[in-house]
């Protein structure tokens, strides 16, 4: 009997083999900058972090606990990628790294992404020429109070507005217009949603047309 | 995360051997050899086309099996297997670490021709990455598994067989990461093996 079931158990195994159907990931926002051109067009600017230039390096100011931030901000992003698109570490010279976080108000810039949270504000700055389209990094972040250091909710919101900036650097150089994502102007929610993921994930799987230069 | 019904199936099979050990001195046999498997994964995002893939990975085999019919036997199997992976995407490979594989079988085996024999098996496989990354951020997955393939036998002494195994195996794949992120259905993940050992038996046998 089992010299008749062999080969239909050996046929099952042939047939076994399915995949799982992959997400659609339509739920996004814009992450790309469109600047307008001489001829009167517009011209998409996308960018990624290539993987051969992974771990991103960070470096964080010793104050208000942001290399903690910056830590937490690098292990939430990772989290969002399903197949190491993402990397970061923190690095303990401002000199090696690719994206400095300091405290303070950001100086008055072209190319700055600012947001602004209940209890504190970030801004960041991306270091792109928009003439030869090459950004030489670091890109500089500022994260600012807007309360007392110790107020209720302004750990809180070092964290979430770290994370936000970061997704910056990473190349989500728009806001969204929806509240409940990080990525939004002025974010409340202290985690990317599954828009921020599908933002993200679209962005690293996605031509670019900005170079990286070190 | 463990979880109760795959402790349950291994505490069945640890404990079990044992037993089976005991009671009717059964054969048993050791392999090294390589498998292979299919993609653990396949997405799309935003167009590009993401193929996730463990290495051929060696492997170590341990088993027991004893006569329930007169060309029936039953047994239990153990195998581990240790590889890396990747994921594959735009004509580039990220390293994602490594991929441990244990994986546990009920079998059942019986002669062919003269030294060959086939066999079959259902069981689970626990597949544990080195980091919680990725796909496997919330760790490991337990999955079933389902086996068949063919032994080959040549004696070397009385008590000693060389044995020579192919197989053909496919499991289930589940990672949770995978269906918090909308990853629909159950990813089948066939797996092809080749193992040389010894297998040790009491008796004369073909």
């Amino acid at each position: 009997m089992m010299r008749r079931l062999l080969p239909w158990m050996l046929l099952a195994l042939a047939t076994s083999c399915g995949d799982s159907a992959a997400p659609l990931r339509a739920d996004s926002y814009e992450w790309r900058l469109f600047e307008p051109t001489a001829e009167g067009g517009t011209d998409t600017l996308a960018f990624a972090w290539p993987g051969s230039s992974l771990p991103l390096r960070i470096w964080a100011q010793d104050t208000l606990g942001l290399p903690d931030h910056a830590t937490a901000a690098i292990q939430t992003w990772q989290a969002q990628f399903l197949y190491g698109e993402f990397r970061g570490e923190m690095v303990s010279d401002s000199l090696d790294a690719d994206v400095i976080v300091v405290a303070g108000q950001a100086p008055a810039k072209i190319r700055l992404l600012r947001s602004m949270a209940r209890e504190c504000e970030g801004a960041t700055d991306v270091p792109l020429d928009l003439v030869t389209l090459i950004l030489t990094p670091p890109f500089h972040v500022f994260i600012d109070l807007r309360f007392a250091e110790g107020t209720p909710g302004v750990d809180t919101c070092l964290n979430l507005t770290t994370a936000h900036e970061l997704g910056h650097a990473l190349g989500i150089f728009q806001h969204s217009p929806d509240p409940d994502d990080l990525m939004y102007s002025d974010p409340i929610v202290t985690a990317p949603s599954a828009r921020d993921r599908n933002t993200a994930e679209r962005a690293y799987h996605t031509p670019t047309t900005i170079q990286l230069s070190r | 995360m463990m979880r109760p019904f795959p402790i349950a199936c291994a505490a069945v099979l640890c404990l079990g051997l044992p037993g089976i050990l005991q009671a009717q001195q059964p054969d048993l046999y050791l392999q090294l050899g390589a498998v292979w498997a299919a993609p653990l994964l396949h997405d799309d995002i935003a167009g590009q086309e993401i193929t996730t893939q463990q290495s051929i990975a060696p492997l170590i085999r341990l088993g027991a099996s004893l006569p329930v019919a007169p060309k029936v036997n039953v047994g239990l199997e153990a195998t581990g297997a240790w590889g890396g992976y990747s994921a594959d995407y735009a004509g580039s490979s990220t390293d994602l670490g490594n991929l441990t594989t244990l994986s546990f079988l009920a079998n059942l085996d019986g002669p062919i021709v003269q030294r060959l024999r086939w066999r079959g098996g259902i069981g689970m496989i626990w597949t544990i990455p080195s980091e919680d990354a990725g796909i496997f951020l919330q760790g490991s997955s337990w999955n079933a598994l389902f086996s068949a393939g063919l032994d080959y036998y040549v004696p070397f002494k009385p008590t000693f067989d060389f044995m020579i195994s192919a197989r053909a195996d496919t499991h289930t794949l589940t990672p949770g990461q995978t269906t918090l992120v909308g990853f629909g259905g159950t990813q089948w993940v066939p797996q092809v093996s080749l193992g040389v050992g010894l297998r040790f038996r009491k008796a004369a046998k073909p």
